[in-house]
């Protein structure tokens, strides 16, 4: 796959694309366009996790969810929907440790991506104001 | 929005509430500083000084914006724009301290699009109530007067003229599932919560009125303390506790997740207050399915914001903001979770 090992990398094309937002077109911008840029910055960090750490968190939620469930199915989506339904239509026990520690550890396995500062909050309160929902 | 825009903005406010009767202005009505406020989420608000004969009044117009007007937009889980001003007028009128309503605009069909109430003075900018170093007097005491105020909305009657819908754990419960359905989704984590939550709905009393978005950003408050109660558009009928769950929300504590009553204080705190004010007891397990469901009803919003968005129009303009929203459905189980394991008074 000789394509994916010339530069740039896909977290290179991210990075470019990073600073061209914060250096290049974040300061011509007026406050409520450079808030939507911030966000757009937001999204390349998530972006860039779900690139670095995606296959990992496939990797363990598959391992964990073959455990449970007794299959060998490899496809991450219908393994999820099979553990969903025995879930919903009470197939399963909520205080099956099994599952309720993988719904837990997929949770923060989402948050390492989506928002690790989340996570990092839990056990330490810091001053982050911009997080929370803003009225626009 | 042009000047000329403006201009007739101006006059159709000086013409509403010249024509209403028993104002407590008087004279010639002028409206000035007619301004945009930079707050309302679902909702535009217009501040503006009015004069008349005994000086100057800050007043604010809420409307509908223009293009949900015409796209025929509802939120499926607020009230009608015009039984939002009654409401809140009733509750002014019964000693709640929520902005006094003056008058409405109407379009010409004679629906009411848009009220005039009075402006609060103080803040609802979260950030300001809990960093500002002149809010540290209003801030020792606030989570009281919150408890004090709600606790007053869940006693307040309503006339019979006064409807608002019923919404009890097992219909916002329904709902959500309708969210997931809608959007196909499979995901264990919330199929546990939402299974956890109908093990544990509390039993159902007697409705009451509930202001059902309850937090820092609906409230105003000034160096001195609360001013008010503002935006009534979710109100229901429903369980007094989902205003103390939803004020605990981690996603309302700001700078303060510390703080599980607002970012203001602990739960304990605001319990404690609320059955002094209420004269009820409160049992700890029912703000706790409270809070577990506000953080479900909050991921739901998240998905039914970019799920929706995603569906309608795909690649276009604000896609940024919905993807945003829709990866804080994460957040929000996060929560969930935190509310199941490490809940405590």
């Amino acid at each position: 796959m000789a394509i994916y090992e010339a530069p740039p990398s896909a977290e290179q094309i991210v990075d470019a694309l990073e600073y061209f937002l914060q250096h290049d077109v974040s300061p011509e911008l007026g406050a409520r366009k450079q808030f939507r840029c911030r966000v757009a910055l937001n999204l390349l960090g998530i972006l860039r996790r779900e690139l670095t750490q995606r296959d990992a968190v496939t990797r363990q939620q598959r391992a964990r969810l073959q455990d449970i469930l007794g299959t060998d199915e490899h496809e991450l989506s219908r393994l999820n929907k099979e553990l969903a339904n025995q879930i919903r239509f009470g197939k399963v026990e909520l205080d099956d440790e099994r599952i309720a520690q993988h719904v837990r550890l997929a949770q923060r396995e989402h948050l390492s991506i989506s928002n690790p500062k989340w996570l990092d909050e839990q056990a330490d309160p810091s001053l982050d104001l911009g997080s929370s929902k803003r009225k626009d | 929005m042009t000047e000329a825009n403006h201009t007739s903005l101006a006059d159709q406010l000086v013409s509403a509430l010249s024509a209403t009767e028993n104002l407590p202005f008087r004279g010639q009505l002028g409206v000035h500083n007619l301004r945009r406020m930079p707050l309302g989420a679902s909702q535009e608000l217009w501040e503006f000084t009015l004069r008349h004969a005994e000086g100057e009044s800050d007043l604010v117009l809420r409307r509908p914006p223009a293009d949900a007007v015409a796209a025929g937009a509802v939120n499926p889980l607020g009230i009608p724009h015009e039984t939002e001003m009654l409401l809140q007028s009733h509750l002014s009128d019964n000693g709640v301290s929520a902005p006094r309503v003056h008058t409405w605009l109407s379009s010409t069909d004679g629906k009411v699009q848009g009220f005039v109430m009075d402006r609060l003075t103080g803040t609802a900018d979260p950030k300001t109530l809990l960093t500002d170093e002149s809010f540290a007097r209003c801030r020792a005491s606030l989570i009281g007067e919150l408890a004090r105020e709600i606790a007053k909305v869940h006693t307040t009657e309503l006339p019979d003229s006064l409807r608002v819908r019923t919404l009890d754990a097992a219909s916002l419960l329904g709902l959500l599932r309708q969210a997931a359905e809608l959007f196909r989704l499979r995901n264990p984590g919330f199929e546990w919560a939402f299974r956890w939550l109908s093990e544990r709905v509390p039993p159902s009393e007697s409705p009451r009125l509930v202001h059902g978005d309850f937090r820092l950003s609906n409230i105003m408050a000034d160096e001195q303390g609360l001013t008010g109660i503002i935006d009534w558009e979710l109100a229901h009928l429903g369980d007094p506790m989902e205003d103390l769950g939803w004020l605990c929300l981690r996603s309302w504590r700001f700078s303060r997740p510390d703080l599980p009553a607002a970012g203001l204080a602990h739960r304990g705190d605001l319990l404690g207050a609320y059955e002094e004010a209420s004269g009820t007891r409160v049992v700890p397990e029912h703000v706790q399915f409270w809070e577990a469901l506000g953080a479900l009803k909050w991921a739901g919003i998240c998905l039914i914001q970019y799920g929706s968005f995603f569906a309608a129009k795909g690649k276009t303009h604000g896609g940024i903001d919905k993807a945003a929203i829709g990866r804080r459905f994460d957040e929000a189980m996060g929560d969930f979770f935190a509310v199941v394991d490490d809940w405590k008074v």
